[in-house]
């Protein structure tokens, strides 16, 4: 196994949170995205990766992860919840996600504009990421209406979104 | 949590939260491919949603949740494999729900991705080297910690054993094997998945208090639970050998066998395909949805001259017709009579028709026309489970004539296709007397 192997591993594990979002957003269930995860680990493990250009990495790696995706749905006989030009409309907007936020740069800033959510935002925040609580498993321990539960996280996401943007651009002009 | 959002806002809110928490149905996955289709804000806001979803998951994720990850180093040369979760198949299912809920579920809560170190004496998982002599055979659960022969392993539900030769062990949630050797797993109780890489020499032997499985390359799961053993094999041939009397089986794919107390040891074939006409005296064919039609000489009934003759399908029935090309091709009458169905969604699909009781060959048809790898059925007839997996993996197209003997005993012949969660559908039944 080659050096460059051994960084295909490291970057794909460095990339392993946002990965498993973009597989989650295919398959849906948390558990299947783990297997699928691990399946795009052997790949990288059996045939390494593309050594030429490691600003090609994560595309690459979304490839073999929507393939592996695709391949774990049809294998359990679900039926693939997106065509291929949707799925590629996806990736494209995923793209240009990754690039305006950098997943470390997006991460640190993320963490800074956790501290600045409301305590109630902190407390859905925390049901679901901390405690992997569903919608609905928030909305019965609150006694809200489960839409109400998944709008407030929807505007802590974009509050959450602007924040770190901002946070991005400001870094980006003082660097800059 | 105040304030309103446009109905179409909440709406997207609600699919797009449950597609990533894995609890959209197939209605509502559907009704968000179509508003991601339609408005590509929509899906902008999906893709970052879903990003930023992965980035809090690891900023606030429990410890436990997060990568334990073994990264070779310089100084210790990576020659293994990852390991992989296994993966939950229909057949798994099924071995299951025959066991205590305490034992089942192949999904425990540490989400940890593991990369194997197999100790510097396995090949590479390309084949090119096999670095040094087996002493130690091979795992590596979270962080990288080997397991040597002869260790005790016990499965959480993530673990994979791999030995030199990239033959993988996945263990259950329960299961406890004993690593013998690279060519020996003692299964003390639990389940094993096997995937054997073809060997040349010394079989892998996967090892039970009742039985032992030997291989030459395929892949198969054996379970041991409640003082019993059942193999099932997906691929190759597995030899089975009942430890209290040495009986042997060779167990082909798609085909299981147990030792149990009382039970026979035998081969149980998953499905029965056959492409030539039965030789038995024809009583009566149905075509589904479909005119009279005349399959091998035999004229069916419609559906409508089945059901004036006693049929009985399930109130409300849906109905399909297609233009699918049947593989292989066959003879217009039949791709007709392929081309028509009766199925239901999430319901089981029951049919009845009036039989003088005796003994009868039932041919049962069947073809994949929605989609590649749709569905997984189970028949039974009389009450009796005659098949499993039936279709399972199908390609568009694919189609099955499936045989059976039955007895009737009650002036009716019951025909059940099953399909938890999936489409049961089908095409066409015959009946001949024996």
């Amino acid at each position: 196994m080659s050096t460059d192997h051994d960084q295909a591993i490291k970057a794909l594990m460095a990339e392993r949170a946002p990965l498993l979002g973009y597989i989650r957003a295919i398959v849906g269930d948390p558990h299947l995205a783990e297997d699928i995860f691990q399946d795009v680990v052997l790949v990288v493990v059996k045939k390494g990766a593309p050594a030429d250009d490691a600003a090609r990495f994560p595309a690459w790696i979304r490839t073999v992860a929507r393939y592996e995706a695709l391949g774990a749905l049809r294998k359990r006989h679900q039926q693939v919840p997106f065509d291929d030009a949707l799925l590629d409309a996806f990736d494209a907007q995923w793209a240009a996600c990754e690039e305006a936020e950098p997943h470390r740069p997006a991460v640190e800033a993320l963490r800074a504009c956790l501290e600045r959510l409301s305590p109630t935002s902190r407390k859905l925040v925390a049901a679901k990421y901390e405690r992997s609580q569903s919608g609905e498993q928030i909305a019965a321990e609150i006694g809200r209406p489960v839409n109400t539960v998944y709008v407030a996280l929807t505007r802590i996401h974009k509050a959450l979104a602007d924040c770190v943007r901002g946070r991005l651009a400001r870094g980006a002009a003082d660097v800059g | 949590m105040s304030g309103e959002l446009p109905a179409l806002e909440e709406r997207f809110a609600t699919l797009a939260f449950r597609q990533l928490e894995g609890l959209a149905t197939p209605a509502e996955r559907a009704e968000l491919a179509l508003l991601l289709r339609q408005d590509v804000a929509f899906l902008a806001r999906f893709a970052h949603l879903a990003r930023q979803h992965g980035l809090l998951s690891e900023l606030l994720g429990v410890p436990g949740a997060s990568p334990a990850v073994a990264v070779p180093t310089p100084a210790e040369p990576p020659i293994g494999g990852a390991t992989q979760v296994l993966r939950r198949s229909s057949r798994r299912v099924r071995v299951f729900r025959r066991r205590p809920a305490s034992q089942v579920g192949w999904m425990a809560a540490a989400a940890a991705v593991m990369l194997l170190v197999l100790g510097g004496v396995i090949a590479t998982w390309d084949g090119r080297a096999v670095v040094g002599h087996l002493e130690s055979t091979a795992v590596v659960r979270a962080p990288s910690t080997p397991v040597r022969a002869g260790d005790r392993v016990d499965g959480s539900g993530r673990e994979y054993v791999v030995l030199r030769d990239g033959s993988r062990i996945g263990l259950s949630t329960g299961t406890t094997i004993t690593v013998a050797s690279a060519d020996r797993i003692m299964l003390t109780t639990g389940m094993v998945l096997v995937e054997a890489a073809p060997r040349s020499a010394a079989a892998l032997v996967v090892e039970t208090p009742q039985a032992l499985a030997r291989v030459l390359g395929t892949r198969f799961t054996v379970v041991a639970v409640d003082g019993r053993t059942q193999l099932d094999v997906d691929e190759g041939l597995v030899r089975f050998v009942r430890r209290s009397d040495n009986a042997t089986l060779d167990v082909p794919a798609a085909a299981w066998a147990e030792v149990a107390a009382g039970k026979p040891f035998v081969i149980h074939h998953r499905t029965t395909a056959v492409t030539t006409p039965v030789a038995d005296p024809f009583v009566a064919g149905v075509n589904l949805n479909g005119g009279a039609v005349t399959i091998d000489g035999n004229r069916w009934w419609s559906q409508r001259e089945a059901v004036d003759n006693g049929l009985v399908l399930p109130p409300a029935v849906l109905v399909t017709a297609t233009a699918v090309t049947p593989t292989p091709a066959v003879e217009r009458p039949l791709a007709t009579m392929l081309n028509t169905a009766v199925h239901r969604i999430d319901q089981d699909l029951p049919l009845s028709l009036p039989l003088a009781d005796g003994a009868y060959t039932v041919e049962v048809w069947l073809m994949e026309n929605f989609a590649p790898g749709h569905r997984s059925l189970t028949i039974t007839l009389e009450g009796a489970v005659v098949a499993r997996r039936v279709q399972d993996g199908d390609a568009i197209g694919v189609w099955h004539r499936l045989r059976y003997p039955v007895e009737v005993r009650d002036g009716r012949l019951d025909l059940v296709i099953g399909a938890t969660g999936e489409q049961a559908h089908l095409m066409g039944f015959s009946v001949h007397r024996r």
